[in-house]
Parts: structure tokens; C-alpha cells; sequence
């Protein structure tokens, strides 16, 4: 049963006791009974509404719009703070000794911090329900909200958790601080929200496909939430047995790679086969979004280079050898690999959109000489950390200049080679234009392959010193 | 069979080793005291046992368990105590140590029953209703005992317990350490106020530089290290006769006269011993008192300390 797991009962008992009980139970309906007042105000006097059903929809939307606010946000701050209150508090050493399982761990926290508002969504849900069917709305159409509605959740609040436990706040900052820092950027997409409230009835005649399979797109948008859950919560998994280690391991991180180019093959898939050229610049364009950030999560730092090449034990071990496999297990050997997972997938759907090939092959190349920059760019800080903690300010100067100085100069210049050199530009020059049959790069390939040259010696350098490292760590042994 | 098998762990941050190649066993009901100075790795060792850290390499068996591999079962069975800690600060002590017994899976039934045993244990009967958070921090770290107690594990892992404790709450706390070494529990308390340590350790390890430079029970380390007996003479007078007849015989050096109490350093067998108490009596000094000194850990801390400082300026 889930409510014997001990952490949901632990926070039963500190979040649940009577008093706090009462002041939110009092606190929501509070909200309830306004919204109900404000809504027969504008019903009897105002006359907004033309029927009585137009005033039970709008106030089952309202209730939806509510029930965001409870689920995907408060849930999300509540799910983001247990870790780090767990550390700031000092008590995450407790919870990691703990012999329960990481999975009862996830579930403990994720419905132990929320079970206020686990309770509050259940009278929402009540709500939402009776005024739907009041409001003549169809059983499908609200189980296919309220699916979407939890999913959605489910997706926010692993996520939350996840980052509490990836990116742990050392000082305890004011919750009041945070709140109202959240709804000052949150504010006018809540506010948004609500206005487009009412056009949230078009999603019901949409339909979404995943290849051939016609699905309700609040269905379709459920499923990814779910399916992307799942690698969220595979990833809290993974930080409560492995917590020294990046996120993702070097096979997680190909199959999230190999996953999230399926999901959205299998979502663009019908268009693609249409040869439309557009839906196949979105697939390249979306698809090189974890190419960039899978390599973050996953950075193995150069004290894990030497860690993993352990010459201590070993009996006869050739430099050579140890470059070699320094870079079989470094950063940029990972960012090779999604690179070539992107670029078969992206050759892929080229074919099938029937495009010129050839020239596609060409702009993949060019891709990669700018992603190579910057993996590069990336390798040079974690072999130079040990060095000096200020190469991550250095490499980030740089990569911002080289993002945006291309883009500034080709402007005053006037020189349109300028512009591709910006991985920016690059993408902007790459839109395809209805007047040609392919957008033509220049060679600004041999550009980005002259830039990794001082950063590919820097690392060679820093690779070499493994070595030595290892041999002087054997002696001193 | 041993509760605790270590081999060859050690652990890397990087250039930085923090533990190497440590080895040793343990018995069950052995109390191990871990010496050090600051840095010398203990923490580190404490949290690779408690399983919170993983060991770059080595293997290490407590409980017939692989560390690696059967974390899970070792984690019911040990007790682990950090350094920096605190409990719930939310929950009562009470509800707090429900948790723990829910936890680690202590039979429903009982759990009432257990958390006032544990309470009566740690004398925090009366604050059972209490939040955590309006404890003072003798009582909190207590109460972390307790909470390891609730489910009665075979290993205590306790990482300075009583650093930053008042010496009231020092005191109560080395008390209730004490009850658990009399009751046969095996334990590794680490610490570098060696007064914590002393009379209730039955083995001690020092560690400096990760490494463990000397281990063994504490008297097999004090005879080690001590050849020689602290002796302590009161007489009643006549102090300076009688210093000038200890200076006279075989093997024994004055370390300090203090009034009456003369505190001697000496290589020599029982008789030898008596023969010197006679020689004193006999030159018409009344002693009223000669009696062995006990060495401390405090005493032995320093002396393999500085032997090692010699060891490694030779070296050098």
C-alpha cells in the first residue's frame, strides 16, 4: 500500500496536523466561494454569460485554470524544495541511509510533499467535474483534460525533484523571496492562461498523429508528458543510487538521444512523408536541442578521467594507450556519438521528405564542424577546472562571442559568410527558402575547424598529463 | 565470523587520496576507536562503510554483505551517525523515531513499545511530544543515537558525536556511548578528543594521511608503544633525597616533580619496581604513595604521533 511508505507518513505528520489542515482547507474555499460569487455577480448583473450552461463551462475552466496553478506549480516549488531543504536542514544524510529502495524514495517524496495539495485537487477535480457536466461538456473531453491536466503534472513535479537533487542550493533562501520571484516571471503567463481560457475548447477538434496512429492531441501531448516522466524519474532513480555521477550514464545517454528522435519522427512522421521542407528544417532544428544538452548532464569531470584510468592495479600500461582511452571515456567521444545518432536520423528524414540529399550531407557537415567547436569548447573546461575554476567564466566569454560577434560583425560588414559562422546564423541561413530548391552554406567550415585547432591542443595536452598523474600517484603508493 | 571485513579500500578524489589501501577486521563487540587529526581520512572511511560513498576500489564485507553490491541489506543493519547532522525538525521525538523503526522495517506491532525503550535509554522519556526543533543540541545528538537505536543495528558508525557538545551534554552523551559498549555492541566512533574515546574502546586505529599507521586492542598498543611505566611517588618528605636516589637507579628517568609527587619514567620489571619502593623506605623516606600511572589515549595519541613526525623527517 502506498501510504505505508514511511517517508509519506513522515510528511503526513509534519504537513498535515489539524491546524495547517484547516488553514488551507479554509484558504481554498475561500477561493472556491469567491470565484462562485464573482462568477453569478457577472452572470445576474453583468449578463457576460448568454445561458446558464456558458456560466458552468466557463466555471469548470476556471477550476482547470485553478487546478494548474495548485498542480503544476505549487506542486513544482514543493517537489524542487524536499532535497534541499532535506541538505540545508541536515538531515540528507539520514534520508540516503535509509534501506528503502530509490523508487520508494521518489514516490515518498514526490506524494509526501504534496499531499495538501494532493487533497486540494481532489475537491478541484470534484468541482471540475460537476460543473462540466452541468455545462453539457462530454465525458471525453474532460477525462482527456483532466489526463493531460496529471500528466503534465506528473512531468513538472518529477522534473522538480530532479533539479533538487541535481542542483543542490547550499543556502537556504526565503520561501517568500522565491515566491515572489516565481510569480513575477509566472505572473503574466498565469494571466495569459486565463485569458485563453476559453479557446482551450479548440484543442478538442485537433487531432495529432504519431506515425500512423490518429490521436485527440491532448491525448498525443499526455503521452509524451508521461513517456519524458519516465526518464525523469529513471533520472531521480539514478541520482539516489549513483548521486556522485552525472546524470545520465553514457547508455542512457544514447537511448534518451535515440527516444526523443523517435517521439518526434513518430509525431512529424505523417508531414515528412509529404515532403514538406519546412517539417524537415523543424525535425533538425528540434532534434539538435539534446545534442546540446545531453553532453551537460552527463559531464565526467578530469578527476574522473583519472580515477577511471587506474594504472595502480594495473601491470603495463603504454601512454598511447591511455590517450586512447581517456578519450574513448571523455566528453567528446559522448558528444560524437549523439552527433552521429542526430546525423542518421536527420539523413533519414531527408530521404523520406525526398530532398537533395547531397547538399543535406553537406550542411550536416558544417553542423559538425560547429559542434565540434563548442564539445571542444566544453572538454577544454572540465580538463581545465583542475587548473584554475575561473576556465568556466573563460569558456563561457567565448562561446558567447562566438555565438553572437559573427552576427554583430556580418551586420556592420556587411559580409553574409560572416553570419554562418554563428551557430545562430548558421541556423537562420539554413531556414528553407521558397525560392530555392536548397539553401547554400559557405565553406565556413574550414573557419570553425581552424578555431578547434588551440582547443583540440590544449586537451591533447591536458590528456597526455593522465599519464603522468597516474604514474606519480603509483610511486607515491 | 567477523562483522567487518575490510581489504585494501581506497578512495580517490582525483590527485587526492583520501583513503589507501586500508585493511582490518572486526569482531562482534569489539568498540574501535578511530584517532586522528583533521584530514587524516577518517569521515571518508566512516561514509564508504556507511555506504554513502563508494570505495574507488577494494572490497569490504560487513555483515557477511558486499558493499558494493548488497548495500541495501547492509543499510538495515548498520547505524550510522554523521558528523554535521540533524533529525526532523518538524516532527516530534516521538514521530521521529517512528519514522526511523518504519524505515527500517521494525515489526508494527512493536514499534511503541521500542520507541519508549529507546527513549528511556537516551533519558528523553519526558520530551516525547516535543518537536525536534526545540531541542538543545546535546539532546539532538542523543536523540540521533536514538534514532539509530530504534532499530537495534549489529553496527554503530559514529562520526565525532560529541564535537561542538557542552560538557554537561558530552558527559551524558559518553554515558550513554559507554551503556552500548557494555552491552557488547560493536562499534567505530571517530574522534579527535581522545578523552571521548578513552574507557570504553576495546581496539583503536589511528589514521594520518588516509592511511591506518598503528591498530590493535588498546592495552597490545599502549604495551607497544609504552616500553617503559609511568610510575607516580608521593613522599612525605624529604623530596629531594629521594629524587636524587630514583636519578641514581638503572633505567628510570624523573619526568616531573610537583610538590611531593615526584612522576618517573621507568624500563623495570615488578621486583625491580619493589626494590626501588625498598631502596627509598630504607633511606628513610616515607612514601605514601607509588603507583603505576595509567597511560591514556590522550598520551598515546601523542607519542605514535610524534614517532610518525620522526619516522618521516628520517625520511626525508
Amino acid at each position: 500500500m502506498i501510504f505505508n511508505n514511511p517517508l509519506i507518513r513522515r510528511y503526513r505528520y509534519s504537513l498535515m496536523r489539524p491546524r495547517q489542515l484547516w488553514v488551507h482547507l479554509i484558504i481554498h474555499i475561500s477561493i472556491i466561494v469567491l470565484l462562485l460569487y464573482v462568477n453569478y455577480i457577472a452572470y445576474e448583473y453583468q449578463e457576460i454569460y448568454k445561458s446558464t450552461t456558458k456560466l458552468f463551462i466557463s466555471i469548470c475552466y476556471q477550476f482547470l485554470i485553478l487546478q494548474v496553478v495548485i498542480l503544476w506549480i505549487w506542486g513544482a516549488i514543493n517537489s524542487g524544495s524536499a532535497i534541499t531543504k532535506e541538505i540545508t536542514g541536515n538531515s540528507y544524510d539520514f534520508l540516503r541511509m535509509l534501506p528503502l529502495s530509490a523508487g520508494k524514495k521518489a514516490v515518498g517524496i514526490l506524494v509526501g510533499k504534496n499531499l495538501i495539495i494532493m487533497l486540494l485537487a481532489v475537491i478541484d477535480f470534484i468541482l471540475i467535474i460537476i460543473f462540466g457536466k452541468l455545462g453539457q461538456e462530454s465525458n471525453s473531453w474532460l477525462a482527456q483534460s483532466l489526463f493531460f491536466l496529471l500528466s503534465v503534472a506528473l512531468l513538472i513535479n518529477s522534473v522538480a525533484l530532479l533539479s533538487s537533487i541535481k542542483f543542490t542550493i547550499k543556502k537556504k533562501k526565503s520561501n517568500i523571496a522565491t515566491l515572489i520571484i516565481i510569480f513575477f516571471f509566472l505572473g503574466p503567463f498565469i494571466i495569459r492562461l486565463v485569458i485563453s481560457a476559453m479557446n482551450f475548447r479548440m484543442f478538442k477538434s485537433i487531432k495529432g498523429s504519431f506515425f500512423n496512429i490518429k490521436l485527440p492531441v491532448m491525448i498525443l501531448s499526455s503521452l509524451v508528458a508521461i513517456y519524458f516522466s519516465c526518464w525523469s524519474i529513471i533520472g531521480i532513480l539514478r541520482k539516489f543510487n549513483k548521486e556522485d555521477e552525472p546524470l545520465f550514464s553514457r547508455t542512457g545517454a544514447y537511448l534518451f538521444m535515440i527516444g526523443y528522435e523517435f517521439v518526434l519522427f513518430g509525431i512529424l512522421y505523417t508531414r515528412l512523408t509529404q515532403g514538406a521542407r519546412i517539417i524537415n528544417y523543424s525535425f533538425w532544428l528540434i532534434s539538435l536541442l539534446p545534442i546540446l544538452a545531453i553532453p551537460l548532464w552527463s559531464i565526467r569531470s578530469y578527476n574522473n578521467y583519472i580515477e577511471h584510468i587506474g594504472l595502480i592495479h594495473r601491470k603495463s600500461v603504454s601512454s598511447k594507450n591511455v590517450l586512447f582511452r581517456t578519450f574513448l571515456y571523455s566528453n567528446l567521444f559522448l558528444g560524437f556519438g549523439l552527433f552521429v545518432i542526430w546525423a542518421a536520423c536527420a539523413i533519414g528524414t531527408t530521404s523520406m521528405a525526398q530532398l537533395d540529399l547531397q547538399s543535406y550531407l553537406y550542411m550536416i557537415f558544417v553542423l559538425l564542424s560547429s559542434y565540434l567547436f563548442l564539445i571542444l569548447l566544453l572538454e577544454l573546461y572540465v580538463v581545465y577546472y583542475p587548473v584554475s575554476s575561473k576556465v568556466g567564466i573563460f569558456v563561457a566569454v567565448i562561446a558567447a562571442v562566438y555565438f553572437i560577434l559573427p552576427l554583430i560583425l556580418s551586420d556592420i560588414l556587411e559580409i553574409d559568410m560572416l553570419l554562418q559562422i554563428s551557430p545562430i546564423g548558421l541556423i537562420i541561413e539554413m531556414f528553407p527558402n521558397p525560392d530555392e530548391e536548397i539553401t547554400i552554406l559557405n565553406r565556413t567550415w574550414i573557419i570553425n575547424l581552424l578555431l578547434c585547432i588551440i582547443p583540440g591542443l590544449l586537451i591533447h595536452k591536458q590528456y597526455s598529463q593522465i599519464f603522468n598523474t597516474r604514474k606519480k600517484m603509483k610511486t607515491n603508493t | 565470523m567477523d562483522i567487518l571485513e575490510i581489504n585494501n579500500i581506497r578512495k580517490e578524489y582525483g590527485t587526492v587520496v583520501a583513503v589507501n589501501d586500508v585493511s582490518f577486521s572486526m569482531s562482534p563487540g569489539q568498540v574501535l576507536g578511530l584517532i586522528g587529526p583533521n584530514g587524516a581520512g577518517k569521515t571518508t572511511l566512516l561514509r564508504i562503510l556507511a555506504t554513502v560513498l563508494r570505495p574507488t576500489s577494494g572490497s569490504v564485507k560487513i555483515l557477511g554483505y558486499d558493499l558494493k553490491k548488497q548495500y541495501l541489506k547492509i543499510r538495515k543493519n548498520i547505524g550510522y551517525l554523521p558528523d554535521f547532522f540533524n533529525l526532523y525538525n518538524d516532527l516530534t521525538l516521538r514521530e521521529c523515531l517512528e519514522f526511523f523503526a518504519r524505515a527500517y522495517k521494525v515489526e508494527t506491532k512493536s514499534i511503541p513499545a521500542r520507541i519508549d525503550e529507546v527513549l528511556n535509554y537516551i533519558e528523553l522519556s519526558h520530551k516525547r511530544n516535543d518537536l525536534v526543533r526545540h531541542l538543545s543540541r546535546g539532546m539532538v545528538q542523543r536523540m540521533g543515537v536514538g534514532a539509530l537505536l530504534v532499530h537495534n543495528p549489529d553496527l554503530f558508525l559514529l562520526d565525532e558525536p560529541a564535537s561542538g557538545l557542552d560538557p554537561k551534554a558530552r558527559i551524558q552523551l559518553r554515558e550513554i556511548l559507554k551503556k552500548l559498549a557494555g552491552e557488547g555492541k560493536t562499534v567505530i566512533i571517530s574522534s579527535h578528543i581522545l578523552t571521548e574515546l578513552s574507557g570504553f574502546c576495546t581496539h583503536i586505529a589511528l589514521m594520518n594521511d588516509g592511511k591506518i599507521v598503528m591498530q590493535g586492542a588498546v592495552e597490545e598498543i599502549q604495551q607497544k608503544v609504552f616500553e617503559t611505566r609511568k610510575i607516580c611517588i608521593s613522599v612525605l618528605d624529604n623530596c629531594e633525597k629521594a629524587t636524587e636516589l630514583i636519578k641514581d637507579s638503572p633505567n628510570a628517568d624523573i619526568i616531573s616533580v610537583k610538590n611531593k609527587d615526584i612522576m618517573i619514567e621507568i624500563n623495570a620489571t615488578e621486583q625491580e619496581l619493589a626494590d626501588l619502593n625498598s631502596l627509598l623506605i630504607t633511606n628513610g623516606i616515607k612514601v605514601y604513595n607509588f603507583s603505576e600511572a595509567k597511560t591514556d589515549l590522550e598520551d598515546l595519541f601523542m607519542k605514535i604521533s610524534s614517532s610518525e613526525e620522526q619516522e618521516f623527517n628520517r625520511v626525508k
